[in-house]
């Protein structure tokens, strides 16, 4: 017979795409063969700053679980009260509880285990979504008088794909361009990409000015449009691929950093691509050390790769172990991609 | 004698981990504390152990590889000692991995270093068990202190860039002035910011992100105009001071 549990998480105060995104990989794994079971409740545990988001959470599980669970939600003290007063949480056996909130939540949970005696005798799961975005750390705690035995799995991630649209769209970012599937390069753009390679940055950019009749502005920018146009030819990579990215800060309305291109691998991690199509080293340099700042994202850095496409001939000049910033020309990108996949 | 240990895995914080241990060992709570260091807190931590264990030696202060610890908790434990599990710093994992392996000897008394936020900062911060029976104000490190307990390479890293301690706050700071560069041509001006990311990566990466903060002096207008490069990226971590 299925066994019948309850899905425990805490409403995030921000980061709401992350926790769902966690709560979908949690509803996955209640059909994991270890796991095997059905969701028939819900526990949201929130406070007053996060009872909007827990709201929010309810509506959106109720969208993804076609058996409508039954949602509760229990409010506990704010950050600040947190710790005035012992709390017993109304956590019961068989619960299957996310690793969410913040470090006090989980020392909260954690001190329920040992300190409430409602649970002697039971046995309760917690999920760790690991942010290596690959595998799920499960830990799962038999209860007795004085005993806390703890069993531990590890399971392949089922569902690693965020979706960036998402992401992007919780960091308040516009995206200016959707880059469409493509399954093939046109013959003009490949046969640019074959020359380009074969070039030093400044012949070739002499080749792209008189083929398409363009001045040195209008070249970097038709390189950028070459660039796209690949990368679309490359979807099978790719979840999602969007350009022309701006950020802008709170309700402020200067938009303070515009980026090229985020993509999303199909393993889940990001690409953050900048085309610099200049011949001058210094500006591949300070563009280089621009990528090294974080993303204005709620997500793992260390699943953001970045690459900053530009003549090959400049490629050249940068040793690929250098730095974390990956500096190359359109016609190698395919094997860097393979890279980026294979290294998880 | 029953040992009361306290165990926590650490973050690259430095002020923090150094403020927890002389909290621990001030207060009459614990006897015995056990860091645990992952690959990147390793060097720190024993620098940190001889420093202050030197000082104090009727406490017993370890600081012991995580996967050893998690591998074999019985070789660093006994069952008779009463043990206290400080849930905060580190990463989850970490917590979680710490947590079980703590079981396997006796279920841990759970902390935190418990904060209290007011509109104008933080008020209090305490270590406190979650069963609320024990509290106790983490203790302030004076700036001469803290230097005295750093590695000698970091405490010559912070005096190059003019680094402040806060000891309210258990924090390093690290201030950005722009009106150095007032009447500089637009490339010094480019070379200025790209150093000022290299010193504040530099900062972290020895302080980590939580272990600094960093401040600058009102935005000249010209930088706004030209949507500069620190403005652009440090926007979200950076907060302006009128100075």
């Amino acid at each position: 017979m299925t066994k019948l549990r309850r899905l425990v998480f805490f409403s995030p105060l921000g980061g709401t795409q992350k926790t769902l995104h966690d709560v979908k990989t949690l509803i996955t794994l209640f059909q994991d063969p270890q796991v095997q079971s059905e969701l028939d409740r819900v526990l949201i545990f929130h406070d007053e700053s996060t009872h909007r988001n827990a709201e929010l959470m309810a509506r959106e599980v109720n969208k993804l679980v076609s058996t409508k669970p039954d949602v509760q939600f229990h409010a506990l003290p704010n950050m600040n009260a947190m710790m005035d007063n012992e709390i017993i949480t109304p956590l019961q056996n068989d619960d299957i509880i996310l690793a969410s909130g913040s470090g006090s939540h989980l020392g909260l949970i954690l001190h329920n285990l040992k300190t409430n005696s409602q649970l002697i005798g039971k046995s309760l799961l917690l999920v760790h979504p690991r942010p290596n975005g690959v595998s799920l750390g499960v830990y799962k705690y038999h209860l007795s008088f004085d005993e806390i035995t703890v069993e531990k799995l590890d399971l392949q991630h089922p569902n690693p794909v965020q979706s960036l649209r998402g992401v992007l769209k919780e960091s308040g970012a516009e995206i200016g361009e959707v880059y469409p599937r493509s399954d093939t390069l046109s013959q003009e753009y490949r046969r640019m990409v074959e020359l380009e390679s074969q070039q030093s940055a400044e012949d070739f950019r002499e080749l792209l000015m008189s083929h398409y009749q363009i001045s040195i502005e209008r070249a970097g920018e038709k390189m950028e449009v070459i660039a796209g146009a690949l990368l679309s030819s490359m979807y099978s990579h790719f979840t999602e691929i969007y350009g022309n990215i701006l950020f802008s800060r709170g309700d402020e309305p200067l938009k303070f950093q515009e980026e090229d291109i985020l993509a999303m691998l199909t393993n889940g991690d990001i690409i953050w691509f900048s085309s610099k199509y200049s011949i001058q080293s210094a500006t591949i340099n300070h563009e280089r050390q621009r990528l090294l700042a974080k993303l204005p994202i709620n997500f793992p850095d260390k699943r953001i790769h970045r690459v900053i496409l530009t003549f090959s001939g400049m490629a050249e000049k940068y040793s690929q172990s250098e730095g974390s910033v990956l500096i190359t020309g359109l016609a190698s990108l395919h094997s860097k991609l393979d890279q980026f996949i294979e290294r998880r | 004698m029953v040992q009361k240990t306290l165990v926590f895995a650490n973050g690259i914080s430095f002020g923090n981990t150094c403020q927890i241990i002389q909290t621990a060992m001030a207060s009459n709570l614990f006897s015995a504390a056990k860091i645990l260091s992952s690959p990147e807190t390793r060097g720190i931590n024993s620098h940190l152990v001889s420093t202050l264990a030197a000082n104090n030696t009727d406490f017993s202060l370890q600081s012991i590889p995580l996967n050893d610890f998690i591998n074999n908790p019985a070789d660093f434990l006994s069952t008779s000692d009463e043990l206290n599990f400080l849930i905060g710093p580190s990463t989850v994992e970490y917590q979680l991995e710490t947590f079980a392996a703590l079981c396997a000897i006796n279920p841990p008394r759970m902390w935190s270093v418990f904060e209290k936020r007011t509109k104008s900062g933080i008020s209090t911060r305490e270590l406190r068990s979650f069963d609320v029976k024990d509290s106790v104000a983490l203790v302030e490190i004076s700036s001469d202190e803290i230097h005295k307990m750093l590695p000698s390479p970091v405490s010559s890293l912070l005096r190059e860039h003019g680094i402040q301690w806060k000891g309210s706050t258990s924090r390093f700071n690290y201030h950005i002035n722009f009106h150095s560069m007032k009447g500089r041509t637009p490339h010094t001006q480019r070379k200025w910011e790209q150093k000022q990311y290299a010193i504040i990566n530099q900062l972290r990466e020895h302080l980590g992100i939580h272990g600094l903060t960093i401040t600058h002096s009102p935005l000249p207008n010209h930088w706004q105009k030209q949507n500069g490069t620190l403005r652009r990226l440090s926007a979200r971590q950076i907060r302006e001071v009128s100075k």
